[in-house]
């Protein structure tokens, strides 16, 4: 037999063979139990060694060769049925996907958290204090007697009289937490109080309740350009660019120098400058150096020890940075708004 | 304070522009909240006569005008007050003015005549807020044509909000001494004028009180009350100050001026003699406001013989104040202790100018010199014979020194400043500085009224120093050396961040709700109702989060929102304590209408899901927690559980009471789970064993018919109970209620999978158990095991 024959007629009849029956025929007609070639090698053992030598490489080649030749073939004939049969289950990929039961979590919480972390790669512990409180931690032990003007600017919202005869109030402000935190520990330590306080006042620009992160740090040699440091890096993170500080002198009972902290209004680009008024400024913080009379009253030794202090507005630093205009859609439940400002649970 | 800058240059030589100023005042500590060009906007507006004035042809009640505005012809104007008349003199707005409230004037014709201009009201051009016709212009030498703000002036009006701290800024005279310490020019010292006065003052003067350090009292005699000059009037409508008459104007402006309030009294109506003294409870008097204070023991009054004639230091009596017709005056500048003052005008809520000032303190060294200002003004403009001063009580500061180590500055303020530059500012602001080295003697200035100690001294340093030029300094890294709170802290964060991934939409309610709100779930205790309440929709401090929840909830279905699921991580106010909650509350639709699913409602298996969830983000393992059919009354009685852990309750889930959906405004159920945090949090967080076993484990199903009140959850306790160390798992699959059942009875298919740590369970084992497994829960329910 003229094995180059018989590969160059099978290798065609397998190239040729255009469905899936015709190449079973053909895979048979040569691999077959009784196929030529299958045939021609069970025929090996009748031939003498030296020409066995040469026809067993060449039919075993050939085998090979078929072999490999029909598998690709079929293959392939397989993979065309099964995608012509896949395109009949073809669906309308433009119908809208299940529902996305994604629940957010509120902006003002958000920006909570967002603020703590950075503090809290400071090294600041988180520090909680009651929202009822009494008149004297949340005024007198600040350095603010009963008669003092500034108890007058604070809209406070009161309860009635506590068992010992006590002022009880809303806390207007976290710097209650001062106090309570020189009351726990030990300086020098420093703290963060994020949390909810009231004012009587409500309008446009104000909500009965709104929230605030008091800092403090209490050491032997903390100076007021450590104050203008930390909060430098606390505004440049959280609006997540390095950003210019201006202090205005102010007054707060409970620090003193007090001052007020603006940031330029380029950190928000041409709606920070609309913000701005013109003045090129955001006004964001109030802050200081902690009065030796708050650290006495929290029993801390102002000959010994030191400190800064600051607030913020919880409400005011998430509208800069979201760009939210109105106060009063904090508190109001719109589906629509939580929606739209409010952030993914594993954004932070 | 509002005040101009003509007359702040009265004590402040400077060449500096108003801008300069108020940027040096904002960098010193006193916000500029604007700066108004008095003359700005009247453009296009200058002086007319009125030549001539006839009826409108068309218009009963109008006339028309012809003006002289110096164009060397007569403009036509029409115009309907009811004063225009040939003769007067008067501000015209030509085409082109814009006067205020964007009002653009044109010619126009009104009822078919031309017009062209308007003949203005004070009010029309923003000078005052009553109209009486047309302002009739008492110059009547203007010239036609010259522009309105040759009348007016121009001048620049700083609106200047002043810290509580800063008492001696509440002047001219001291916001003067500060722009100077800062470098804005030089401070006019103020020498008070002499008082050539003879005679003893008509009236006699006692102190008898405490509150009261001094008393200056000067009679004028026979003076003749008028209007203050225009430059008065001026001063004080840049203030906002109400214009009345010569005397009283004078102790305004002088107040204004150097910061000592002082009041003046119709002598003649003062009977007998004046005593300071303190109230006596019950008293009572009528104030220049018009109103009647009852007094207490503790305020302290002026007195004459006939009783109280004025609040010291607050406010005047109506029985003695300054009339058109008063003819003789008696003056009082004293000093009142501030804390006395602040207490009964706090009580008595009456805001003045004078309580304003007493209560931040006033500088003793001004009050004298301010008194004989006051008399100086007071006769210049209406004439009258002056007694001589009696002064009552001791009007001298005391005098407060210091050491100060100039030292100091750079360990406080992080930042360099030689001693003699400290030095500098100090006698600024007219503290008297005893140098030795770099220590300071410092004698306070009589005008800071605050004072502390070091950190005053340190923050006036500082503060003319400007805070620009302090460096900012990281302080050293240290890590937190207290546990302080963070656990619970961020506890509430985690179940913020489960209520989103269940679904909800996390929101903040207000801390107070409505009476009827509180009484839908339980009532509040009245020690936690506000005394103030913005209003009583906000008078009750929320003894839980569902009335708030709910709120926000009937709002979003009520602007078609379909699917709605409120969550909110708050405290709830008890009389034991603020307590920390996670709630959700979900109506309307379960999920958004979807082309390949079915929308059903929420129901408590979804919020029994989001209570377990959260309770697991907190890092509690719920699949022993245990679910005891206890409800609260405003939850649905028959679809409410209890989450018990640990043996203890941590929160509920179940449908809202109907009832209290229809008290809370809500049309449609609800469903809502509570869990509370701050009992969650005492509990351990208990670690669970990992035993992975390379046995087959072996599954079997049961179905148990039972009467229909027992509980799957005790019939699964039970099966799985049983064969203890062996069970893996068991799951309740379905439960089947119908008519294949008798009456009253119920199915419930359990799973029970069983698995050994050490070998492959034999046939025998797995039979064993689940014999063992029925014969309990058969034993225990009465149950009837179906094939």
């Amino acid at each position: 037999m003229d094995i180059q024959a018989l590969q160059q007629q099978s290798l065609a009849s397998v190239a040729q063979a255009n469905t899936l029956e015709a190449l079973e025929a053909a895979r048979l007609e040569y691999l077959g139990k009784s196929g030529k070639v299958t045939g021609l090698l069970k025929e090996m053992g009748k031939l003498d060694p030296a020409q066995r030598q040469v026809i067993a490489p060449q039919l075993n080649q050939l085998r090979d060769a078929l072999t490999t030749q029909i598998e690709e073939k079929k293959n392939a004939f397989e993979l065309e049925a099964m995608n012509s049969k896949l395109l009949a289950e073809k669906v309308d990929i433009t119908l809208p996907a299940m529902p996305y039961a994604q629940g957010r979590v509120h902006p003002v919480s958000a920006t909570m958290a967002e603020l703590s972390q950075i503090m809290k790669g400071l090294g600041f512990a988180v520090v909680q204090g009651p929202e009822v409180t009494t008149d004297f931690y949340n005024f007198t032990a600040l350095n603010i007697p009963e008669t003092h003007p500034a108890r007058q600017d604070h809209d406070t919202f009161y309860l009635p009289k506590g068992e010992q005869g006590e002022n009880r109030l809303l806390r207007t402000q976290t710097s209650n937490v001062q106090i309570l935190a020189m009351e726990r520990f030990q300086p020098p330590f420093r703290i963060i109080a994020p949390g909810r306080v009231y004012r009587c006042d409500s309008d446009q620009t104000h909500t009965p309740q709104f929230h605030q992160m008091e800092g403090m740090l209490i050491d032997k040699n903390v100076t007021f350009a450590h104050l203008k440091g930390t909060l430098q890096y606390l505004l440049s993170q959280f609006f997540g660019k390095e950003v210019r500080l201006r202090l205005r002198p102010s007054y707060f009972p409970f620090t003193e120098p007090s001052v007020e902290i603006d940031v330029g209004a380029e950190v928000l680009g041409d709606e920070g400058h609309k913000i701005s008024k013109g003045t090129g400024w955001l006004e964001v913080l109030g802050a200081g150096m902690v009065h030796p009379n708050v650290l006495k009253h929290g029993g801390i030794d102002p000959t010994q020890w030191q400190g800064f202090a600051f607030g913020c507005g919880i409400e005011r630093l998430a509208m800069l940075k979201y760009g939210i205009n109105d106060l009063r859609l904090f508190f109001e439940s719109h589906q629509s708004f939580l929606k739209h400002f409010g952030h993914h649970p594993a954004a932070r | 304070m509002k005040f101009s800058l003509s007359w702040l240059k009265q004590y402040l030589t400077t060449t500096a522009d108003a801008q300069a100023i108020a940027d040096t005042l904002n960098r010193i500590g006193f916000e500029v909240e604007s700066l108004a060009h008095t003359g700005a906007g009247f453009e296009n507006v200058v002086i007319g006569h009125i030549k001539e004035r006839v009826q409108h042809p068309n218009a009963d009640r109008l006339g028309v005008c012809q003006v002289d505005v110096g164009e060397g012809k007569l403009r036509q104007i029409v115009c309907g007050a009811p004063n225009a008349r040939a003769g007067l003199t008067v501000a015209v707005a030509l085409p082109g003015a814009v006067l205020p409230g964007d009002f653009a004037i044109k010619v126009s014709k009104i009822r078919e005549v031309e017009s062209c201009g308007m003949i203005c009201s004070q009010k029309e051009l923003g000078l005052g807020t009553e109209s009486n016709g047309i302002w009739e212009i008492e110059n009547t030498k203007l010239q036609p044509g010259k522009p309105l703000t040759d009348l007016l002036g121009s001048d620049v009006i700083f609106d200047v909000s002043i810290t509580p701290n800063r008492g001696d800024a509440l002047s001219l005279y001291g916001m003067a001494r500060d722009l100077a310490a800062a470098g804005v020019g030089t401070w006019v010292r103020f020498v008070a004028p002499k008082n050539a006065g003879q005679g003893k003052p008509a009236i006699s003067v006692k102190i008898d009180t405490a509150g009261c350090k001094a008393f200056y009292g000067t009679s004028i005699s026979g003076i003749k009350n008028t209007a203050s000059h225009n430059t008065v009037q001026e001063h004080l409508k840049a203030v906002g100050t109400k214009i009345i008459s010569a005397p009283v104007d004078a102790t305004n402006e002088v107040m204004y001026s150097l910061g000592q309030p002082s009041h003046v009294y119709d002598a003649d109506k003062i009977k007998g003699s004046i005593v300071v003294r303190e109230a006596k409870t019950g008293e009572s008097f009528v104030a220049l406001d018009g109103n009647t204070y009852t007094l207490v023991n503790g305020d302290m009054v002026i007195a004459d013989d006939s009783g109280v004639i004025g609040l010291a230091g607050i406010i005047g009596g109506a029985s003695t104040g300054v009339s058109d017709t008063t003819t003789n005056l008696f003056v009082e500048s004293a000093q009142f202790d501030k804390t006395r003052i602040a207490k009964t005008g706090q009580r008595l809520g009456i805001i003045t100018d004078a309580r304003y000032r007493f209560e931040r303190g006033i500088d003793q060294a001004m009050t004298g010199p301010a008194h004989a200002a006051v008399i100086a003004q007071v006769t210049e403009i209406c004439g009258g014979k002056v007694s001589e001063t009696t002064l009552v009580g001791d009007a001298t500061p005391a005098a407060r020194e210091i050491t100060f180590d100039a030292k100091l500055v750079r360990d406080f303020g992080g930042v360099e400043m030689t001693t003699d530059e400290v030095v500098r500012i100090l006698e600024g602001l007219q503290y008297q500085v005893k140098r030795q080295g770099d220590v300071l003697q410092l004698n306070v200035p009589s005008h800071i009224t605050l004072f502390d100690g070091v950190a005053d001294v340190m923050e006036d340093i500082l503060r003319i120093k400007g805070y620009d030029s302090i460096p900012a300094t990281m302080p050293a890294v240290a890590a937190s050396n207290i546990p302080g709170d963070q656990v619970a802290f961020d506890a509430e964060f985690k179940a913020r961040k489960a209520l989103a991934q269940q679904g909800y939409l996390e929101t903040l309610t207000y801390s107070f709700i409505s009476p009827a709100q509180a009484a839908a779930v339980g009532g509040q205790d009245p020690s936690l109702v506000l005394s103030n309440p913005i209003s009583a929709d906000l008078s009750v401090m929320r003894p839980r989060l569902l009335p708030g929840l709910m709120a926000g909830v009937v709002a979003n279905l009520s602007r078609a929102e379909t699917v709605v699921a409120l969550g909110e991580v708050g405290k709830a106010y008890l009389p034991t304590g603020e307590v920390l909650y996670a709630c959700g509350l979900r109506a309307g639709l379960k999920q958004g209408r979807h082309w390949a699913a079915g929308s059903g409602k929420p129901d408590i298996f979804d919020v029994k899901a989001d209570a377990q969830a959260v309770i697991e983000a907190l890092g509690y393992d719920t699949s022993k927690m245990q679910f005891k059919p206890n409800g609260r009354p405003w939850y649905h009685p028959g679809k409410v559980g209890e989450l018990v852990l640990q043996g203890q309750g941590v929160g509920h889930f179940g449908e809202v009471h109907p009832m209290v959906c229809k008290q809370l405004g809500l049309k449609g159920a609800a469903v809502t789970f509570a869990v509370n945090l701050t009992n969650l949090m005492k509990l351990e967080k208990k670690v669970k064993p990992y035993a992975a076993s390379p046995f087959q484990p072996v599954t079997r199903d049961f179905a148990f018919v039972v009467d229909a009140d027992v509980a799957a959850g005790d019939v699964l306790q039970t099966l799985s109970g049983a064969g203890r160390e062996l069970v893996k798992d068991a799951q309740i699959f379905d439960q089947y209620v119908g008519d294949k059942l008798p009456a009253g009875k119920k199915s419930i298919a359990l799973s029970l999978t069983l698995q050994a740590g050490d070998r492959t369970l034999t046939e025998e084992e797995i039979n064993g158990v689940a014999e063992k497994a029925v014969a309990a829960v058969q034993k225990r329910f009465g149950a009837e095991l179906r094939a």
